[in-house]
């Protein structure tokens, strides 16, 4: 009894917290909590591309001919750099467990750059998209030009499942921007919190992982739909 | 290379040049799945359907294995990440209704009857969809 009285929320209770046993497995209940979050993402996301897949499975001349109005290039761009940014994500983590901190920053910066080089170009795709009237909906009247021989009401579809899910992927990305932000923040004010533990850094690093992820799979499905 | 040279925050450490390499192979990855992407194979679009999807289930294992540390990490980490991916297995499996509709005994709905069950079209194998303009909508 004793014991429990003494300790006060302000003292410093080392890395192991009290209701763990050891390091490894305070590590490992940070990663599972993190992994099940995951796990409701990968449901999130399966959806969509399931919907996507019937779609294409149904409309495979359609979705072809519609889909070479993307620009390969900038898509292959943005896949680069989601990549460049996931490797300087894992730099960061591996920063972080050696604590040095210097280097966490410069790593989590760069990822931060790539992430907005990532959504500056998706404005300007998506900017295409809108001045060519290719928004599914009632502004829906593109050009035959820009259909490129395709079914428009199959164009409408495609591009509905478009903005859908990079849309919901762009927001993944700027929900990153934020959460990698406030980590920096908490980097540079020296909190323990982070400073201390790698785990909150590796958490972050794995949602980050995870939106380079699903890209890995919206690029070839988008971009490189075969004739 | 487990518990032996664990510091006191439990991090398994990698030397930088596991990521140098994955991002390396990632990205020798993509440029093959472009230019795949754009050559007329053998066997049609399938084919390339094929060897799209197979280099993208690389790249992610790729960085679920390295990036994610899921190749080092505990048992139950692991099962938690295959976990994920085998519930999207278990959705794709939906398509067996869609693929399987053409295989039934079923000529069509009849369309003079408003209460006549779920609408089927029967497709010949190979053949054209008996409503061009989509899925089974029932006219109305």
């Amino acid at each position: 009894m004793a014991a429990i009285a003494q300790e006060t929320p302000q003292e410093h209770h080392g890395p192991v917290h009290h209701q763990f046993e050891n390091i490894v497995q305070q590590n490992e209940a940070y990663a599972i909590g993190m992994w099940t979050f995951l796990v409701t993402e990968i449901m999130f996301f399966g959806a969509l591309f399931l919907s996507y897949g019937l779609y294409r499975w149904r409309y495979p001349v359609d979705f072809s001919r519609v889909h070479e109005e993307l620009n390969i290039n900038l898509g292959a761009f943005n896949t680069t750099v989601l990549l460049v940014s996931s490797f300087s994500m894992a730099l960061g983590v591996h920063f972080a467990q050696l604590k040095d901190r210097a280097k966490v920053l410069k790593a989590l910066s760069v990822t931060i750059a790539c992430a907005f080089t990532f959504l500056v170009v998706k404005y300007f795709e998506y900017g295409a998209k809108l001045e060519h009237h290719l928004f599914p909906g009632a502004n829906f009247r593109p050009e035959a030009e820009h259909l490129h021989g395709g079914n428009p009401n199959v164009a409408q579809m495609f591009y509905s499942l478009y903005f859908a899910m990079t849309g919901l992927h762009g927001i993944h990305v700027l929900v990153g921007i934020l959460v990698i932000g406030f980590l920096m923040l908490l980097w540079v004010k020296k909190n323990p919190l982070v400073t201390e533990d790698f785990m909150p850094t590796e958490m972050i690093g794995l949602y980050w992982h995870f939106v380079d992820l699903v890209w890995i799979f919206l690029f070839p499905l988008y971009y490189l739909i075969p004739k | 290379m487990t518990s032996h040279d664990t510091p006191s925050n439990g991090a398994h450490i990698l030397p930088i040049s596991v990521y140098a390499k994955t991002l390396l192979v990632l990205l020798v990855l993509m440029a093959i799945t472009v230019w795949a992407g754009q050559q007329t194979l053998p066997g049609g679009t399938v084919v390339n359907n094929i060897v799209a999807m197979s280099i993208a289930v690389i790249k992610a294992s790729l960085v679920v294995m390295f990036f994610m540390h899921v190749k080092f990490s505990s048992k139950l980490t692991q099962f938690w990440a295959v976990v994920g991916f085998l519930w999207l297995t278990l959705l794709f499996m939906i398509l067996v209704d869609y693929y399987s509709r053409a295989w039934e005994p079923v000529d069509s709905w009849n369309q003079a009857d408003p209460g006549s069950s779920t609408p089927r079209g029967r497709m010949e194998p190979g053949g054209a969809h008996p409503d061009p303009n989509g899925f089974n909508v029932r006219p109305r």
